[in-house]
C-alpha cells in the first residue's frame, strides 16, 4: 500500500474546503423605476354607460438596500402611484343573452403611497428577515408586517423557506353619501394572514426544482363597494400549490429556462391554474453583460360560486343574497406574453420590460359557459429603470 | 485568439491574469477573478479591522466566533499542514511579526520572543466546523501562509467556470495554470535567483497545475553578516537558515506552497522529505547549490 504522503494528504484537504455560502450583500444599491399600466377601452358595443376609458396607472418606485450592521441588510422602497380612469360597476346579461357593462361615470383621479421596509439577517446556513409595509390612498389603507426564513441543509443542497404575514387594511370609500354599499364599507377592516413553507432542492449543477405550499385566509369586508349588489362572504380561504424549476443551459452565454406551474383553490369556488415559461438568455458584448428574457404564461381560472349577471336593477335581490359580477370572479383565462431585459455595465444596470395581458372568457380551459365578460380586460405594462452599485 | 494582460495590485502584491480566449469572455473571467481576489482579501485580511479573521482575533480570550464552511475547510487544511510539519508550520505564529521588523535592521530581543512563545498554541485553538475560540488574550491566527495560494485556486476555478481553457493565474509569485497556452507550448515561468531575485536561475515550461516558491529573499535583513528571512519556526520564535528558495509544483498552488514553506521550516531533512512526496522540485540551498528532479 501507497504510504500517505504529505502531499496526499493536504490535497485532499484542500480539495475539501468548500465555495464560500450565501453571504449578506456587501453592495449599496439605489435604484429607480418607472412603470405604465395601460388598461384597453371597454368594448363600445357592450358599454351601455359610463366612460369606455380603463384604469391607467403611473408608478414610480424608489428603492435602496444597504448593508447596515455585521451581515445585516436592508432593503426599503417608496412607491407612488397616480391611477386615472373608469371601473365596472356591474355587468348583467339581457334579454337576448348579451352582456351589458355598467361603466363608473367620471373618471377617477388617484394617488397612492407604498412604504416598505424589509431588514434580512445573514447565518452561515440561512437567513432570517423582516417586512413593514404601509399603503396609502385616499380610500384604503393597509398595514402588513412579516417574517421569512431560510436554511440551508445538506451541504447546501436543500434549503427550507417559511414565511408569513399579516396584514390589516381599512377600507374608507370615496363619496359615502353616493350609495348605501359605500356608506355600508366605510370604517371597515379587512385582514389578512398568510403563511408560505417551500422546499428548494438542487438537483444537478444545472437545474434547481422548488416546490411550496401556501394558505391565506382572508376576512373582513371583502366585497367592492363601488359595484352594485356586490356582496361577498366575510371570508376567504385560499390554497396554493407550487412548483418551479429551473434548468441552465451552455446556450451562447448563458441560459435558463425557468418554468413553473401554480394550483390554486379558494372556498368561494375558484380555482385557477397558471403556468409560466421563461428563458433568460445572458449575452456579453464587450464590457456589457445583457441579460433578455422573453416569457409567455397561461392562466385559467373557474368562477366563484356566487358570481352572476342577473339583471337585479329592476329585481332587487334579497340584501343577505351572496352575489358578484366582478369579472375577476368569473371563468375565464388569459395569456401574457412579455419581455424583461437587463443591461449591466459597471456599477449601472439598466431595466426594460414590457407586457401584454389578454383575458377572455373563451380562453378559460374549465367551466367555460356562453355567458359573455366585457369587463375582462386586456392591458400593457412597460417599465424602465436603472440601478447604481456603489 | 487573443491574450490579454490583466494587472493589478492585491494582497500586497502584484497580480496578474493572462488569459487567451474570446474577449466577452476574458473581460468577464478577469472582472470575476479579481472579485474573487478582493473578496478573500476582504474577508481573511489582518490589516483589515473587519475582515473575519481579526474579528475572530479581537475575540480571542473573550468568545468564540462563528465560521463559514470555507473557514471551517482552511483551518481543516491549517491543521494538516501543522501535522505535516510537526507544529513547525501554525497559523498562530503571526504574532512574531511584532517582535521581527524586516526593516529595522535590529534582532529583537530574546526576552520579548519568549513572550511571544507562549502564545503560539494551534493545538490549544477550539474549533469545529461551526466556531472557533483563541483561548487567550492576545492570540491571533492568519493565512499568510498560504492565502494567496489558496486564492490563486480559487480564481483559476472561477476562470474555468467561465470558460477560459487557455490561461494563467499569478498572485505574487504564487502560479496557477487554467489551462495549457492556446498552441500546447507551455507557459514559461522563471524561477527567481534567490542571489539576485531579479533574475531568472531557472526557466520551466508550465502545461498545468501550479507553481509556488518560498524564499528567503521575499522579505529578510542581514545582521553581522547573517541572513534572517521571514519564514519563522513557531518552536523557536527564529528564522530558518538553510533553503534559499524551494519551487514546487503540484496540482494546487495551495498544496505546492504548503509543501514549499515546510521543507523551508524542515531545514536540512526537507530534502529527503521533499522527495517522499514524488512531486517536481527545484531546490537552492543558501551556498546556492541546486537539488531538483525536474
Amino acid at each position: 500500500m501507497k504510504k500517505i504522503t504529505a502531499l496526499s494528504a493536504l490535497s485532499a484537504a484542500a480539495l475539501a474546503i468548500p465555495s464560500h455560502s450565501e453571504v449578506a450583500p456587501e453592495d449599496t444599491t439605489l435604484s429607480y423605476r418607472y412603470s405604465s399600466y395601460q388598461e384597453e377601452e371597454a368594448p363600445f358595443e357592450r358599454t351601455f354607460s359610463g366612460s369606455l376609458e380603463r384604469y391607467n396607472i403611473d408608478v414610480h418606485q424608489v428603492g435602496y438596500r444597504t448593508p447596515i450592521a455585521d451581515s445585516w441588510y436592508l432593503s426599503s422602497e417608496l412607491q407612488y402611484e397616480s391611477l386615472s380612469g373608469a371601473s365596472p360597476t356591474q355587468t348583467y346579461k339581457n334579454d337576448d343573452g348579451d352582456s351589458v357593462l355598467l361603466m363608473s361615470g367620471a373618471s377617477i383621479e388617484e394617488q397612492r403611497i407604498d412604504i416598505k421596509v424589509a431588514p434580512k439577517k445573514y447565518f452561515k446556513d440561512g437567513t432570517a428577515g423582516g417586512l413593514l409595509a404601509y399603503s396609502t390612498e385616499n380610500d384604503y389603507e393597509s398595514l402588513a408586517i412579516g417574517v421569512d426564513g431560510s436554511l440551508e441543509i445538506f451541504d447546501k443542497h436543500t434549503t427550507l423557506i417559511g414565511s408569513m404575514s399579516l396584514s390589516n387594511d381599512t377600507i374608507k370609500p370615496t363619496d359615502a353619501n353616493l350609495s348605501s354599499a359605500r356608506q355600508e364599507a366605510d370604517g371597515k377592516k379587512k385582514s389578512s394572514f398568510s403563511i408560505y413553507e417551500g422546499v428548494s432542492q438542487v438537483i444537478n449543477k444545472y437545474s434547481v426544482l422548488q416546490v411550496g405550499i401556501g394558505y391565506t385566509s382572508l376576512s373582513g369586508y371583502l366585497s367592492d363597494p363601488y359595484k352594485f349588489d356586490d356582496r361577498r362572504p366575510g371570508g376567504r380561504e385560499q390554497l396554493t400549490l407550487s412548483a418551479q424549476h429551473k434548468q441552465f443551459m451552455d446556450v451562447l452565454d448563458g441560459a435558463a429556462i425557468l418554468s413553473s406551474y401554480r394550483y390554486y383553490n379558494d372556498d368561494w369556488g375558484v380555482a385557477s391554474h397558471t403556468i409560466d415559461v421563461q428563458w433568460a438568455q445572458q449575452f456579453e458584448i464587450s464590457n456589457y453583460q445583457i441579460i433578455a428574457t422573453p416569457l409567455v404564461r397561461y392562466y385559467t381560472q373557474t368562477k366563484a360560486d356566487f358570481y352572476s349577471l342577473k339583471y337585479s336593477i329592476a329585481n332587487p335581490l334579497p340584501a343577505d343574497q351572496l352575489n358578484s359580477s366582478d369579472a375577476r370572479l368569473s371563468a375565464y383565462g388569459a395569456i401574457t406574453f412579455g419581455f424583461t431585459s437587463e443591461v449591466k455595465f459597471s456599477q449601472w444596470s439598466m431595466h426594460f420590460d414590457w407586457q401584454q395581458y389578454y383575458s377572455r372568457e373563451d380562453l378559460a380551459l374549465f367551466e367555460s359557459s356562453g355567458d359573455e365578460t366585457p369587463a375582462l380586460v386586456n392591458f400593457s405594462t412597460f417599465t424602465a429603470g436603472v440601478d447604481y452599485k456603489f | 485568439m487573443k491574450t490579454h494582460l490583466h494587472q493589478f495590485t492585491a494582497m500586497a502584491s502584484p497580480c496578474k491574469f493572462i488569459l487567451q480566449g474570446e474577449e466577452s469572455l476574458i473581460l468577464q473571467a478577469c472582472q470575476q477573478a479579481e472579485a474573487e481576489v478582493v473578496r478573500i482579501e476582504k474577508k481573511y485580511s489582518r490589516y483589515q479591522q473587519d475582515s473575519l479573521l481579526q474579528t475572530i482575533n479581537h475575540y480571542a480570550g473573550k468568545q468564540a466566533i462563528e465560521i463559514d464552511a470555507e473557514t471551517a475547510g482552511l483551518l481543516n487544511y491549517a491543521q494538516f499542514c501543522y501535522q505535516e510539519s510537526n507544529g513547525l508550520f501554525d497559523i498562530s505564529s503571526g504574532i512574531l511579526r511584532t517582535a521581527w521588523d524586516f526593516k529595522s535592521q535590529n534582532l529583537p530581543s530574546q526576552k520579548i520572543i519568549n513572550k511571544l512563545l507562549p502564545l503560539i498554541s494551534w493545538p490549544s485553538i477550539k474549533w469545529d466546523k461551526n466556531s472557533i475560540f483563541l483561548p487567550k488574550k492576545g492570540m491571533e491566527i492568519d493565512f499568510g501562509g498560504f492565502g494567496k495560494e489558496y486564492a490563486a485556486d480559487r480564481t483559476a476555478e472561477i476562470c474555468q467556470q467561465v470558460g477560459i481553457k487557455h490561461g494563467l493565474i499569478d498572485l505574487g509569485g504564487d502560479i496557477r495554470v487554467i489551462g495549457d497556452k492556446e498552441d500546447q507550448s507551455g507557459w514559461a515561468i522563471g524561477i527567481r535567483n534567490p542571489k539576485d531575485p531579479n533574475k531568472a536561475i531557472s526557466t520551466i515550461k508550465l502545461h498545468q497545475g501550479a507553481l509556488a516558491t518560498s524564499g528567503n529573499y521575499e522579505r529578510f535583513m542581514q545582521v553581522k553578516g547573517k541572513h534572517y528571512c521571514h519564514i519563522l519556526k513557531a518552536s523557536t520564535g527564529w528564522p530558518v537558515n538553510h533553503w534559499a528558495s524551494i519551487s514546487i509544483l503540484a496540482p494546487q498552488c495551495l498544496v505546492a506552497g504548503s509543501l514549499a514553506t515546510l521543507t523551508m521550516l524542515a531545514e536540512k531533512q526537507g530534502l529527503a522529505w521533499l522527495e517522499e512526496q514524488e512531486v517536481p522540485f527545484l531546490a537552492i540551498d543558501i551556498h546556492g547549490q541546486q537539488f531538483s528532479n525536474l
